[in-house]
């Protein structure tokens, strides 16, 4: 199964549910049975300075819509400007303005390589 | 269903726009004093509406919408901005113009709900703000391109020193009613489809006219907003059932027009802006780099933070004081003015006392507002609630909510008018609901009055004392995290909303918008708030005045009115606390306001000359009042059960008004008053009979 079917916004994700096909993705991995995928880079994952490019948001959830509506479409290029001194929230810059936003938001956006 | 203003009545113009766009400075600058403040009905959702004078000398009407970042709302300010552009309000003419605020320095972010905007088909003006700082970003934004892109005239503006201002008017005396010649990208056809099924169910239910453009419904179904304020509730049902029916024909619809919309603008962007690949290292970043340090941040918050209390405790103590002596002398003037009677003692004693007890609020507002407004004006704002946010977030709030919680220490009338920076209805509630935990400085000298008789200052060190006030503020504050905690899980459980903050550019404030808001909030306290301490003061007054009797001393007066009865006839209830029916008047009169606590002890006792500077005569005549059965009454028990006592009671009318005016019903002063009353009750009864039953009293 490749790896663009869990990332696609049509693929398997979009079918059996975000959180299905993460822990399907994991079993499947764990089993080495395929190799499905490289672990997924998630915008929470990023350190301050680090910057990728959104490859996938959950649909249908209204709080990552307004994150989609404020401009975190897929294909943005997002950079970690920095992090709270308490850990979270995290700020990011992407399209020459700054949102900030928890973990539990952005674990849930996936990233590949900026460049 | 309300129509279309006339043509014969002044044409009305909107004003719409993302939150810190510059939407309010321009809305002051427009309209200057000639505003209207009032709430749409069922909501806290504030309608300012102005008079301006075209460069014809035509009156203009000018309506200021709440802050969005879309028409799909999420919260009753987006819905209210969604339901007066679509028409939808009986209460509120639909606009003929509007006048788009953006932020040039954010352009693409804002064109999201520009684009949104110019799809409604009304006549509009785009006013691109803050384009100094987009310049300053070396952003280059092809102005005449954008206009003819958009259809619409685009007006550069530098709203807080009022650059652009003049243009804008000059192009609203021009507005010609001509719709704007955008077009988005079509929706795809099965959502086509669907939408225009869900239209005729719909209107078959009276949701929407027949009339309606198909961006109605969508709006419609794409309501998140949980209370979805504007839309019947009997339609909501209907609405999931639409929109269940659009995710079935078109799967991922909703994040698929986000994504449309998008992709155009950036189009759009390529032909209009060019930008460095980079943003450079600008104001904001250096700034940010201090402000937001993990050291020298804390530092800076703390010093803001220590300004505040300083301005709010020491400073404001000067006009409160100016405010007291003033009514004081305007009482005295009455009573030697007027012929002594039950006229005149209403008159100095519950009139004025009252005026002067709603007045007394208003340096420590005008201060708070000052510098929230100058905090939110300059940007600091967003940087206290990044700061703080994962410290609120552990009970379930964000860090909006820091900076009223704080300022509640202080006062929690200002304190509790100051959640309207929350933009996230239920964390409002809920901070609004436990800000009269923070120990407020009317708590100060009961607790004051309450430790002296506690400990005789001789025989004990200072530190002591100081060691149990502390103590009771971190009590208040753990309360108040506590019940933050409590009202999050239970209450209102299955409303959940991301913490999404934007972080703007710093800025120079427009001190003139920041002086206007003051001035509103003061008035708007005065007016709303004030009517109901009034009241509540002269009710109090009539109960500890009547019945009268002939006595001359003040305590037997006070013991035989209906205060001092009602006193007697709590006795049951208080006695497992520790109190007896003369604590309990201290208990029913400081109602009005905790500190009244002491003044009533003093009259009580009949205590000579008690002031708020020298608690001693009281504090001694406390520590010799005994049972009838000869046991003392202020035991050190008693005394840490009433302190506990004042910790969690809500013992503040003025609170109780400004809740009702801030949430617009008396369900939830109503609740809160129980809530703290109930669990003030209970923490006393479990100090006191604990502490008995271990042989401490």
């Amino acid at each position: 199964m490749p790896y663009e079917e869990f990332q696609s916004e049509k693929g398997v994700a979009h079918r059996i549910g975000f959180g299905k096909a993460f822990v399907l993705r994991h079993v499947l991995n764990s089993l080495r049975i395929i190799n499905v995928m490289p672990p997924p880079l998630a915008l929470s994952d990023l350190r301050q300075g680090q910057s990728g490019l959104i490859a996938f948001i959950p649909a249908g959830r209204p709080s990552l819509t307004r994150l989609r509506e404020m401009g975190l479409v897929p294909g943005t290029r997002v950079t970690v400007v920095r992090r709270a001194p308490l850990g979270e929230p995290i700020e990011i810059s992407l399209r020459g303005s700054r949102v900030a936003m928890r973990n539990h938001e952005a674990a849930h956006i996936q990233l590949s390589p900026a460049e | 269903m309300s129509v279309r203003s006339s043509s014969t009545a002044e044409p009305l113009f909107a004003l719409v726009g993302n939150p810190n766009a510059g939407k309010t400075t321009i809305f002051n600058a427009l309209t200057g004093l000639r505003q209207k403040v009032a709430n749409y009905p069922g909501v806290t959702v504030e309608k300012k509406i102005g008079e301006c004078i075209s460069q014809h000398g035509k009156k203009l009407k000018v309506i200021d919408l709440p802050g969005a970042y879309s028409l799909n709302a999420r919260s009753p300010d987006e819905a209210v901005l969604r339901d007066v552009l679509l028409g939808r309000r009986a209460d509120t003419p639909r606009p003929d113009h509007v006048i788009i605020i953006a932020d040039a320095s954010n352009l693409e972010r804002n064109l999201y709900l520009v684009t949104q905007l110019l799809e409604l088909g009304l006549p509009t003006i785009l006013a691109l703000n803050m384009i100094d700082v987009a310049e300053s970003k070396l952003w280059l934004i092809n102005i005449p391109k954008l206009s003819e892109k958009l259809g619409v005239p685009v007006i550069p503006m530098q709203a807080n020193t009022g650059k652009g201002i003049l243009e804008l008017k000059i192009a609203m005396s021009n507005a010609a009613a001509k719709a704007p010649a955008w077009e988005s990208p079509p929706l795809p056809e099965p959502v086509k489809t669907e939408l225009a099924r869900s239209r005729g169910v719909l209107c078959a239910l009276g949701a929407v006219r027949s009339d309606a453009a198909l961006l109605e419904p969508l709006y419609l179904i794409s309501d998140h907003d949980p209370s979805h304020y504007g839309i019947e509730t009997s339609h909501v049902s209907r609405l999931v059932e639409c929109r269940n029916n659009l995710e079935k024909a078109f799967p991922g619809w909703e994040d698929e027009l986000v994504n449309a919309r998008y992709a155009a603008i950036t189009d759009l962007c390529q032909e209009v802006l060019k930008r460095p690949v980079e943003d450079g290292r600008n104001f904001t970043d250096r700034l940010d780099s201090v402000l937001l340090h993990p050291l020298w941040g804390g530092v800076c918050l703390i010093s803001v933070l220590g300004l505040l209390f300083y301005l709010m405790f020491s400073v404001a103590e000067g006009p409160m004081g100016w405010i007291d002596t003033a009514f004081g002398w305007l009482g005295s003037w009455v009573q030697g003015a007027m012929p002594a009677g039950d006229l005149r003692d209403l008159i100095v004693n519950g009139v004025i006392a009252g005026l002067n007890g709603v007045v007394v609020f208003l340096p420590q507002i005008l201060i708070l507002f000052f510098f929230i407004g100058l905090m939110e004006d300059t940007g600091y704002m967003a940087r206290i609630a990044f700061i703080m946010d994962r410290l609120m977030s552990t009970v379930g709030l964000n860090g909006k909510a820091f900076l009223p919680f704080l300022s509640s220490y202080a006062c929690a009338v200002p304190g509790i008018m100051a959640t309207r920076t929350i933009d996230n209805p239920k964390e409002r509630l809920i901070t609004i609901l436990v800000a009269p935990l923070a120990s407020c400085s009317a708590r100060l000298p009961v607790y004051s009055l309450l430790i002296a008789a506690m400990i005789p200052s001789d025989e004990v060190p200072v530190l002591v004392k100081v060691g149990y006030m502390l103590g009771l503020y971190l009590l208040g504050t753990l309360g108040a995290f506590f019940f933050a905690w409590l009202f999050n899980k239970r209450v209102m459980r299955n409303v959940s909303s991301p913490m999404i903050l934007e972080m703007p550019g710093y800025k120079m404030p427009a001190l003139r918008s920041i002086v206007m808001h003051m001035w509103e909030r003061a008035t708007l306290f005065l007016k709303r708030a004030g009517t109901v301490i009034l009241g509540l003061t002269i009710l109090i007054w009539f109960a500890s005045t009547y019945p009268k009797t002939d006595h001359a001393d003040p305590s037997v007066q006070l013991a035989n009115s209906f205060a001092g009865k009602a006193g007697h006839l709590i006795e049951p209830i208080i006695k497992p606390l520790g109190y007896d029916w003369k604590i309990g008047i201290g208990l029913l009169s400081s109602f009005a306001a905790r500190e009244v606590f002491v003044g009533t002890m003093s009259i009580v006792y009949a205590v000579e000359s008690a002031d708020d500077e020298d608690l001693k005569p009281v504090r001694d005549r406390l520590r010799t009042e005994t049972w009838p059965d000869g046991s003392p009454v202020y035991t050190p028990l008693v005394c840490l059960s009433l302190m506990v006592f004042y910790v969690f009671a809500m013992q503040c009318m003025s609170t109780i008004a400004i809740v009702r005016r801030e949430t617009n019903s008396w369900r939830w002063p109503l609740f809160q008053l129980g809530y703290m009353t109930v669990s003030a009750y209970g923490l006393s009864l479990l100090v006191y009979q604990v502490g008995k039953a271990l042989g401490y009293a």
